[in-house]
């Protein structure tokens, strides 16, 4: 399970996250929407430890993240899989290395090279990336390292997925593939989910409660049809894709600073 | 204010920056047991830091020799003392000039490189992935390199000693007439008071001890230096700058301390 309690956070006096709150259950998938530069990537990044809020509160499992010592912040994030915006392959590792890097740098699971090729190439496959493996990254486009980056992920069999953006950069049909994969994941191994995306119909199809991000907290949580069904007329707006108009309306929607 | 606020902001700055090396400096050192686990990647950075800059080393180093033969060649030769020459090219050479050319190269070469490679790394939030997967990103990607050029280091400035003894020979042989083997002779003799604690002779041995320690500080200033790094390429290049800044000014001051300290 993941809390966030009231948690704060600003970027040179930016307020980012305002008093934050989000509950994510068990095997729950929950989807955040909100426009770009709202502050989504920050909130994954505060899970993980990555980034420490101003106050509030962030447990995984129970565990309170910003002030955990290094052993159980270890412990914590090796149950999660952190899925980048950007991909955040290690660009002097071949795909395939970075896809075996977190198996071959846990200790406790004792791999033998042959085993972790094949859960590799597994991995590997269900991105539609096999024939991939010997490439480096800047040798392959954006969407390819999206994926490569997610059979990453998956490699380590988490508990817990984080994923940002998992299918920007990819064309329709790679989107769906990915859309069922998340289901999958789900579906197979009872992960706890949060995905950050814009695209509403993946948003839609993998999640169980979603919520839009809005100056700074999380407005019309509730199931998918729930918050289709909004009469918000900021959370319409942005559904429906209605142009932002003018200067005042982008800094009443806390876009510009 | 504006100068006063900015003093203050560079004095916190730098002693953050020096807290953070230091310690970076003592973790990868303290991570150097687990060398069997990385021995590929150190071998990888062994050849980066030491085979790679052997040409440049060893043309920096036959001219170091040169240059400095005919200097103090023709100011010897008018008080009638050429054959000095072979004792203060060896002197010279191993006591200071060999690991200071080193350092200077390794800083601008290797040094520069590690600030570039791992502060790409932080912007392109790479080693935030690490992180993120439990990995320790100073066992994975700093270990590997501050040992690496630990060990290279001083192999390289032995090199820079020899070729500049050899080009300071070519000199002496060509220009002030002493033939080789004379002046091989004495570069010998000029070197022979033994080090108290290895079979190498006392000039070689501190020269050489300063080029491990130049190493290491090469290694921890650009590696921290890259770690650091925030805001895209610019960032990485502020780091990189930064990086051979630091380290060029410590290793002119720590080769001023071990100085002092073995030649009081
Ligand atoms: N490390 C940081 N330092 C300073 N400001 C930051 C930092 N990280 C994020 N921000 C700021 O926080 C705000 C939210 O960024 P974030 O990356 O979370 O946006 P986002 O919702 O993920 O947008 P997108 O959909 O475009 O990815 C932005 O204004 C950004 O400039
Ligand atoms: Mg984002």
């Amino acid at each position: 399970m993941i809390t966030l309690e009231k948690v704060n956070k600003a970027f040179a006096g930016r307020r980012v996250l305002v008093d934050y709150d989000l509950q994510v259950n068990d095997g729950e998938t929950f989807v955040i929407i909100g426009p770009s530069g709202i502050g989504k990537s920050v909130t994954l990044k505060h899970i993980v430890g990555l980034l420490q809020p101003d106050s509030g509160t962030i447990r995984v499992d129970g565990v309170d993240v910003t002030n955990a010592n290094p052993k159980e912040l270890r412990d914590v994030r090796s149950k999660i899989g952190f899925l980048f915006q950007g991909g955040a392959l290690i660009n002097w590792m071949t795909v395939g290395e970075n896809v075996a890097l977190p198996l071959r740098e846990n200790r406790t699971l004792r791999l033998k090279d042959a085993e972790i090729e094949a859960m590799c190439r597994e991995k590997l496959a269900l991105v539609n990336m096999a024939s991939e493996a010997n490439k480096f990254p800047d040798a392959i486009s954006g969407g390819m390292r999206k994926r490569a980056a997610l059979a990453r992920v998956l490699v380590a069999k988490p508990g817990i997925v984080l994923y940002d953006e998992p299918t920007a950069g990819l064309d329709p049909r790679m989107s769906s593939t990915i859309c069922n994969l998340i289901n999958d994941v789900k579906r197979q191994f009872g992960v706890t989910a949060i995905v950050v995306t814009h695209d509403l119909p993946l948003a839609y199809a993998v999640g169980d409660r979603m919520g839009m991000m809005h100056l700074g907290k999380l407005i019309e949580v509730g199931t998918p049809a729930e918050v289709r069904a909004s009469k918000n007329p900021i959370v319409r707006d942005f559904l429906e894709g209605r142009p932002i108009q003018s200067v005042e309306e982008e800094s009443k929607l806390g876009l510009a600073p | 204010m504006d100068i006063l606020r900015f003093g203050v902001r560079f004095i916190s700055d730098s002693v953050h920056g020096a807290g953070y090396t230091t310690r970076l400096c003592f973790a990868a050192v303290g991570r150097f047991h687990g060398v069997l686990r990385r021995f590929k990647m150190v071998l990888e950075q062994m050849y980066v830091c030491g085979i790679k800059p052997l040409p440049v080393v060893v043309i920096v180093g036959i001219f170091t020799g040169i240059i400095l033969a005919y200097q103090t060649g023709l100011e010897l030769d008018r008080f009638g003392q050429r054959e000095k020459i072979a004792d203060i090219i060896g002197i010279v050479l191993a006591r200071e000039m060999g690991p200071f050319i080193t350092g200077l190269i390794l800083t601008a070469s290797v040094g520069a490189a590690m600030a570039a490679e791992l502060g790409t790394m932080k912007v392109s939030e790479e080693i935030d992935a690490i992180e993120v997967m439990s990995i320790d990103p100073i066992d994975l990607l700093v270990m590997p390199r501050v040992l690496a050029l630990t060990i290279m280091c001083p192999l390289l400035a032995f090199v820079v000693d020899i070729v500049g003894i050899l080009g300071g020979g070519f000199i002496s042989e060509s220009q002030l007439q002493i033939p080789w083997t004379l002046y091989l002779r004495q570069v010998a003799e000029s070197l022979e008071t033994p080090a108290k604690t290895l079979p190498l002779p006392k000039d070689l041995f501190t020269g050489l001890l300063k080029a491990v320690l130049f190493g290491l500080t090469i290694a921890s200033v650009g590696c921290s230096a890259g770690l650091r790094a925030t805001g895209g390429a610019l960032g990485v290049g502020r780091a990189t700058r930064g990086a051979v800044v630091i380290a060029f000014t410590l290793l002119i001051i720590f080769g001023y301390y071990m100085t002092w300290f073995f030649y009081p």
